[in-house]
């Protein structure tokens, strides 16, 4: 059966995409709905959203399955948010657990060095770590984008939550039964320490989440 | 560091007076815009000149804008001008034209299709005196053989197959897993 990857940014998703991807003998793409998707197939880069379900939903009728990895945020807004329920529905989905604050700590180190290196690499195992100041104005839209995340998660017949803690090669390989070697890993910065205003984006953050239900605890 | 740091696809000038800037920039693979005063002292004024965004460089860049804008009105009027010209000249000119294209395009498929019959002839005649096959159908098998899309269409395209929609989950996953068409093909081929 194929696994499809439901999360938010930065939760180690690519990560857990790479094993779902590699279950499903290479058949998948790593962020379809992007707007120029991550993907070698010429043709599905530049298709529209549209086209993209066109091509999923045609071949799942046809028995021939994709894993997948969907940020839902932006399909939602688009206004396609029951095509990918439908799409969804048979099969099994992974999500992940991450401390919300943690996440975005993650965008915003990101953010701040213009993505330039979004994992760490495990053949050198190089990352990039700098001093840097969180991006306050964008904790509201971060925070809009994980509830409406979580809204959409709590809609599906969830197969398994991973734990973000857990996202390690010897947990995966485990839970996949498999021998797969990934090519990054999870980051493991110390944002805390590398953030200069760490105190009063968290208290920023935590005033924007309060009143939400938090699926990420 | 103004939100437009580090992201800036363009700046103008909105007024006349060259009082306020736009700033266009992306974000989220969105153009966003920020206006701003031209005010030196202000931190986000100084974050677009330390980016590089002289006055100068806005000016020219607004004249640029205009340019284009006014070369996008004159097209429409153009169109909207030509649209009129049709409907005032009737149905007859049309009908004419239509008449005229569809010779033309008669007498050119004439001569694609002699033009043709030439290469074709000359192509066996090469053929028959350098003793060679057609073999350029594979050969550009061949050069796509590894190829991530074409072998990604093939995949598809097998598992599409009916022979192989009947096979067991094995076959399937070995024809997903194929690193080149060939092999694709072979696997293909023990089930005919």
């Amino acid at each position: 059966m194929t696994y499809q990857v439901v999360a938010s940014h930065r939760t180690g998703s690519s990560l857990l995409n790479h094993y779902a991807i590699d279950h499903n003998d290479g058949f998948g793409f790593h962020e379809l709905f992007l707007k120029h998707a991550s993907t070698e197939i010429q043709s599905l880069r530049f298709a529209s959203t549209k086209q993209k379900f066109e091509f999923l939903e045609y071949y799942k009728k046809q028995d021939i399955h994709f894993s997948i990895k969907v940020f839902p945020c932006r399909v939602i807004t688009e206004g396609y948010e029951s095509r990918l329920l439908d799409y969804l529905d048979g099969y099994k989905i992974l999500t992940i657990n991450r401390n919300p604050f943690d996440a975005f700590l993650s965008y915003a180190y990101q953010n701040y060095t213009y993505w330039k290196n979004s994992h760490r690499l495990v053949k050198d195992n190089k990352f990039m770590e700098v001093s840097f100041k969180i991006d306050c104005s964008s904790i509201r839209e971060f925070c809009d984008k994980i509830k409406a995340t979580n809204k959409f998660i709590d809609k599906l017949d969830i197969h398994n939550t991973f734990e973000y803690s857990e996202l390690n090669v010897p947990n995966l390989n485990k839970y996949f039964e498999s021998k797969f070697k990934p090519f990054t890993s999870p980051c493991g910065v110390d944002y805390k320490n590398l953030a200069t205003n760490y105190t009063e984006a968290k208290e920023l953050f935590y005033h924007e989440m309060r009143g939400s239900i938090q699926r990420i605890v | 560091m103004a939100e437009f740091s580090g992201k800036v696809v363009d700046a103008q000038f909105v007024d006349a007076e060259h009082s306020i800037i736009k700033v266009l920039y992306e974000q989220d693979e969105l153009i966003m815009v920020y206006n701003l005063d031209v005010n030196p002292d202000h931190p986000d004024y100084k974050e677009l000149m330390s980016e590089g965004w002289d006055l100068e460089k806005i000016a020219e860049s607004t004249a640029e804008y205009k340019r284009a804008e006014s070369a996008a009105f004159n097209i429409e009027v153009n169109e909207a001008a030509r649209a009129l010209a049709q409907e005032m000249l009737g149905m007859k000119v049309l009908q004419d034209e239509r008449d005229r294209l569809a010779a033309e395009k008669e007498k050119l498929g004439e001569q694609v299709n002699s033009k043709e019959k030439v290469l074709i002839g000359l192509d066996k005649e090469v053929k028959i005196k350098t003793n060679k096959v057609d073999s350029a159908y594979f050969e550009h098998l061949w050069e796509m053989n590894e190829n991530k899309e074409e072998l990604f269409k093939f995949k598809l395209w097998a598992l599409e197959l009916d022979a192989v929609k009947d096979a067991g989950k094995e076959i399937k996953s070995s024809i997903r897993k194929a690193t080149r068409i060939s092999q694709g093909l072979a696997i293909v081929d023990t089930l005919i």
